[in-house]
């Protein structure tokens, strides 16, 4: 799918379909455009941006909503990954069983999981990055299993690109049925899926569905809390099939629960998470478990002019060494001050700056990174 | 910022209007004689309003309240004014605080009402939230640029608004919230009934440049003089 032959249709699109939604009168459609300049340290480390390598990206987003019926709805989104790599994110249909009580959405859609997912786009991330959570990527992959304690242990604080995998990952797309729906202030999710929320998969790679739920309530207009759970198996057997044979994937698998608080007042936004997650891989003794927090505020100080700092933290659980026992992977955490200035209702320009640390042995890796967003969106 | 129920708002901003143009009186070209403009406002073809921005909307999809709202198209609201003329800003600049005319722009029901108000320069608009969820006001237009952050039910915050010009407004948390206010630099401008049938009385005697407004469309410009004790009829078409 790398090809351009993607790229100019999509963005002709992006410029073309808004005004002629006026007479699609039940479609509408919204794009948005994301130029990122970023520089960063060289040190092997999961955080490590571009190989250390400053370069620019651009991303651009499509989204369509059609209402083909009272009851019936359609949600679709496109993506350009760097400019050339066509990915759809979000194809669904929703159907309204009784109202805004129980609907019943089926396809590909955002995992409803703690409260970053549904605000990831650049505006309405008051940053530059994901949360910690999404972005470090562990020693766990999704096609190849840690023969022992010993192998895990021997590649933290590497580099874990590729198929490391995020305790909830990047793009949390998940494919699947829900049944979500609000109740006076609780609203709930209740759903079946492919894989897991660190490795969402468009078809089933293992015997293992993921299991997912969403609790929130609003009691009171500037207070929103929730509670998410997921369970399901994160292997990618398919391409373990020629190595190991006699593996049983299901057994391979991730529980993730989360709570998340949202408090606003005035020109002051904060939100908060808590997630704990449990791998399961057979040739560990022990299960791997990490908890990590997001902790992220906004304050507008003018008009068009807001301050936003993110603090995020993973600690992770010990396992056996060879004499002790250690963490299976280093802690690290990550602070990011950042800037956003609205150039217009329709363009956001936002600069932030990554401050990466992870304790191991070796010292801190040079991996911060500095980040200039520009984003316009109709 | 007020802390004042709706109901006693608006009536409070009547009483102030009244009070603050009776103690002003008429401006003083109406005392060598007056007449009136009246006329009829047409669009030829309805206007969609484009201004809400899906993407920011995409939040609310994924939360599962929002369905793809059916088309909108710009509510009928024509402002009908006299331009290059001043006569009472200076007056209003001068005024205290609580002399100054208000006017309110509701937030009900997840819209602005009204959509559109016409004001004079100096005076003050209140935005009370009558809604059951947060809503943010602001404006990056270069007339008055502000930002009220979020407030719950039952609050209200004001801005005054002295210069002359159009100011776009939304609500930074429900993206298909908008609004405009037009500050004129004299009183003579009125809007449009559901009709698009429209009067201006007390205008002075002479010839003005009357100009009418709709969002979203150029503006249309025409000349016109008013004779003492005349009425006088003036349409516009919106293509």
């Amino acid at each position: 799918m790398k090809t351009y032959s993607y790229f100019i249709p999509l963005f002709a699109a992006m410029i073309l379909l808004p005004p002629r939604a006026a007479s699609q009168p039940a479609i509408a459609v919204g794009g948005m455009m994301t130029a990122n300049f970023i520089s960063g340290g060289d040190a092997e480390s999961s955080l490590r941006y571009n190989n250390g390598w400053p370069g620019f990206e651009l991303v651009g987003d499509l989204f369509m909503t059609a209402r083909i019926s009272d009851e019936l709805s359609a949600f679709v989104e496109v993506e350009t990954w760097r400019g050339w790599e066509l990915r759809i994110y979000n194809a669904a249909l929703t159907y309204k069983i009784s109202g805004a009580r129980l609907q019943i959405e089926a396809g590909k859609f955002v995992a409803p999981f703690g409260n970053f997912l549904p605000r990831r786009f650049a505006p309405q991330n008051f940053v530059y990055s994901y949360p910690l959570y999404n972005d470090y990527r562990t020693g766990l992959t999704v096609n190849n299993t840690p023969g022992s304690n010993a192998a895990l242990l021997d590649g933290r604080g590497k580099l874990h690109v590729g198929d490391g995998l995020a305790v909830i990952a990047r793009n949390a797309y998940i494919t699947g049925f829900q049944f979500f729906g609000q109740l006076g202030a609780v609203g709930y999710h209740l759903g079946l899926a492919n894989g897991a929320l660190s490795n969402p998969t468009n078809i089933s790679e293992n015997k293992r569905p993921m299991l997912f739920g969403r609790l929130h309530v609003q009691p009171a207009i500037s207070l929103k809390l929730g509670v998410s759970f997921a369970n399901g198996g994160y292997l990618n057997s398919a391409l373990l099939k020629n190595t190991q044979p006699d593996l049983q994937p299901e057994k391979y698998g991730q529980t993730l629960a989360g709570v998340d608080v949202e408090y606003s007042r005035g020109y002051f936004v904060f939100y908060g998470e808590g997630i704990f997650s449990r791998w399961k891989s057979p040739s560990i003794r022990e299960d791997l478990e990490t908890l990590a927090f997001s902790a992220e505020m906004r304050y507008k100080i003018l008009p068009r002019l807001f301050l936003a700092a993110r603090y995020g933290r993973m600690n992770f659980s010990e396992i056996a060494d060879s004499q002790s026992r250690a963490p299976w992977e280093f802690p690290v955490w990550r602070l990011e001050p950042a800037i956003g200035y609205h150039l217009s209702r329709h363009a956001l320009l936002k600069a932030a700056w990554q401050i990466n640390r992870t304790d191991r042995p070796a010292g801190d890796p040079a991996d911060n990174l500095v980040a200039i967003q520009m984003t316009l969106f109709y | 910022m007020l802390l004042l129920n709706h109901h006693r708002f608006l009536h409070l901003s009547r009483t102030i209007l009244l009070c603050f143009f009776a103690a002003a009186g008429p401006p003083a070209r109406a005392q060598v004689g007056s007449g009136q403009l009246r006329g009829h406002i047409e669009l030829k073809n309805l206007v969609y309003d484009n201004s809400r921005i899906v993407s920011k909307e995409i939040s609310a999809i994924y939360q599962k309240n929002a369905a793809p709202a059916p088309p909108v198209y710009e509510p009928l609201n024509f402002v009908i004014y006299l331009d290059e003329i001043s006569l009472v800003s200076p007056v209003v600049a001068t005024a205290k605080p609580a002399a100054r005319p208000r006017f309110v722009m509701d937030q009900k029901g997840l819209t602005f009402v009204p959509h559109v108000l016409p004001i004079l320069a100096g005076s003050t608009v209140e935005f009370p939230n009558s809604d059951p969820v947060y809503h943010s006001v602001f404006s990056f237009s270069k007339t008055r640029t502000f930002d009220l952050g979020r407030y719950p039910t039952g609050r209200s915050k004001a801005i005054t608004f002295n210069q002359p010009g159009l100011v776009k407004v939304y609500c930074d948390m429900h993206s298909q919230m908008n609004a405009f206010i037009l500050v004129l630099a004299n009183p003579y401008f009125t809007l449009s009934d559901e009709n698009g049938n429209y009067t201006l009385r007390d205008i002075p005697a002479g010839a003005y440049k009357v100009k009418a407004w709709f969002a979203r469309l150029p503006e249309k410009t025409a000349t016109v003089t008013i004779r003492s004790g005349e009425t006088t009829t003036l349409d516009f078409v919106f293509q």
